[in-house]
């Protein structure tokens, strides 16, 4: 039983927090990997009379990489066509860019453009649409990363590790009141 | 004569052991309460950034509120270190009161007690994430909120750090109780008792300062706030841990009130704090016109707790004068956990709802027709996630609350 205890335990507790370590970091990366295959972000909204969704390829965005994004009407017979606005936010210090959106020529009637911003910091990505109801605009706020940035999942990794070490702490504080318990007792 | 020396050594090393002893508990007492200092003057630098960020923007690091936060981290920090070292050399000496059952061992080279090391732990987390936290602004712009990476490292260091401060004055309360002294009480609680439970108010208004801009969830065109969790979450468990802890019915209630000084003197000091910087140094608002004030809402915040503090004490109550125990089963706190859960959700968007946009907890976008399926199923995963959030936080105050009544480390 005291072999037990002191060797083969911390050895199995070591075994279960590498799996947690390594199975957190799979989820994570698996994710990054999947947004770089469809779109990273897709918000759905009403450009004035137009329900579409918007698909962001990237998110964050970085500088001077181009920001390639669709716009898909929920209605597909709308013809549309129209432009990206990308307004500098609070803080940053840029002028307004304009970018075409250009039909793909698909039956939904999908629109699509980029757009490029060459500053890091809080944006407005305008979406203005002309169609048969008139026009309309719905806005998305991005944040631009800077190029070279550490990417988002690491990021998070490494501000989220603590977190295992609360849940193991917890555990062990199960463990030890349940120890107070039995000795009041 | 020898038997008559040897007897008066004897009295002499007891006293000596009881002085020690005693010296011990001064030390750890006045740890504890510079700590607390530290913890509320820390937390008003948290709220005061928050605003800061609003208001004028994150012009440098060091700002008024970010020295502030940082002198309280750091400050919590040393303390912390500073215990944690004379102990262990206290241990390694054998002074009375710093024993096995006062401290735990850490790397089996450290010795001190539970609640210390914990908060120097959560302070070195913090004192970690803020460089990384300026860097993460640097490559992303001022306008991060709360839910970056970094940022959300450092007030997992704080709540860390919080809950070290809990088990501070919680240990020191039950050393105190087991001493057999007798003990001055105020509303039935001993000094230290009352110092955990307005850390634990601590706990809840420094969850109420980043609790608003947790991320909203979308299904679709419907955008679900998320802020209810950490609300509801903290306020179970503060509100079972402390009942748990003390022994006493009303501590929940005592809780609530303590947030609500709390979150008054917040609103009081905040605008006028920020305006008078702003003048002094003679910065400009982000926003032209756009000035802090009093804000009622967020300062009468804590009401939107109020109920479930009272069915919480309410319960502790009836079974007492029912000669029952405050020792619920699990299932038996978790559906308190699930009883205080529906008023906060229901009152904290009434509550808020002329302080932010992102009150109300469902917020369909705007200008979209949202099916009756849609809101219907959003409606019932929602509440059910809400009603989970409060039984695991009554069960972890549960669990968290008996540590805390009998631990003597």
């Amino acid at each position: 039983m005291k072999l037990y205890k002191e060797v083969f335990m911390p050895r199995i507790l070591s075994a279960i927090y590498l799996l947690i370590a390594l199975l957190t970091l799979f989820a994570l990366t698996s994710g990054h990997a999947q947004a770089s295959g469809g779109p990273a972000r897709t918000v759905t909204m009403a450009a004035g009379p137009y329900i579409v969704d918007i698909n962001l390829y990237q998110d964050p965005p970085y500088t001077d990489q181009p920001l390639q994004l669709t716009v898909v009407p929920h209605d597909s017979s709308l013809q549309l066509s129209g432009q990206i606005i990308a307004q500098p936010g609070l803080g940053t210090d840029a002028v307004p860019l304009h970018a075409k959106l250009t039909a793909i020529g698909d039956k939904t009637g999908t629109l699509r453009g980029s757009v490029s911003m060459p500053v890091h910091g809080a944006w407005q990505i305008v979406i203005q649409l002309d169609g048969p109801r008139g026009a309309g605009s719905a806005t998305v706020p991005v944040v631009v990363g800077a190029p070279g940035a550490m990417p988002e999942w690491l990021a998070w990794l490494i501000g989220s590790s603590p977190l295992l070490f609360i849940a193991v702490w917890i555990w062990q504080q199960h463990r030890y009141r349940r120890a107070l318990l039995a000795n009041k007792q | 004569m020898a038997q008559s020396q040897a007897h008066g050594s004897a009295a002499l090393g007891e006293k000596t052991q009881a002085w020690l002893a005693s010296g011990e508990r001064r030390l750890r007492h006045i740890s504890s309460w510079l700590m607390l200092f530290f913890l509320l003057q820390g937390e008003l630098g948290a709220v005061w950034d928050r605003e800061w960020h609003a208001y004028v923007g994150r012009d440098q690091f060091w700002t008024p509120p970010h020295t502030l936060i940082y002198t309280c981290v750091a400050g919590v920090g040393l303390l912390a270190l500073a215990l944690v070292l004379t102990d262990t050399i206290r241990y390694r000496r054998q002074t009375a009161g710093v024993n096995d059952a006062s401290t735990i061992s850490i790397f089996g080279i450290f010795h001190a007690p539970l609640g210390f090391t914990v908060t120097g732990f959560g302070a070195l987390l913090a004192l970690v994430a803020a460089p990384l936290d300026n860097y993460w602004h640097e490559l992303y712009g001022i306008d991060i909120a709360l839910w970056a990476p970094f940022h959300m490292m450092g007030v997992t260091g704080g709540m860390i750090g919080i809950l070290g401060m809990v088990y501070v004055f919680a240990s020191e309360a039950a050393i105190e109780r087991s001493s057999g002294r007798p003990l001055r009480r105020f509303l039935g609680l001993t000094a230290l008792e009352f110092g955990a439970v307005l850390v634990l108010a601590s706990m809840l208004d420094f969850t109420l300062t980043g609790f608003l801009q947790f991320p909203l969830v979308s299904v679709g065109p419907m955008h679900i706030s998320t802020y209810p969790l950490p609300l509801i979450a903290g306020a179970t468990l503060c509100f079972v841990g402390g009942i748990r802890l003390t022994r006493r019915p009303g501590v929940a209630t005592l809780i609530t009130i303590f947030l609500l000084a709390h979150t008054l003197i917040v609103e009081f000091f905040i605008p006028w704090a920020i305006n008078t910087a702003v003048a002094q140094q003679g910065l400009d608002y982000r926003i032209p016109g756009h000035v802090p004030s009093f804000s009622p809402s967020y300062a009468f915040l804590p009401l939107a707790l109020l109920i479930s503090s009272l069915v919480v004490d309410g319960v502790a109550y009836w079974r007492l004068r029912r000669g029952g125990s405050l020792d619920m089963s699990t299932w038996q706190v978790g559906l308190l956990g699930l009883i205080v859960t529906p008023p906060i959700f229901l009152l904290a968007p009434y509550v808020l709802q002329a302080y932010s946009p992102f009150a109300p907890i469902f917020l369909p976008e705007p200008g979209i027709a949202i099916t009756p399926a849609l809101s219907v199923t959003t409606y019932i995963l929602s509440v059910i996630v809400m009603l989970l959030m409060g039984a695991g936080g009554a069960i972890l105050g549960a669990e968290f609350g008996d540590i805390w009544r009998w631990s003597r480390r």
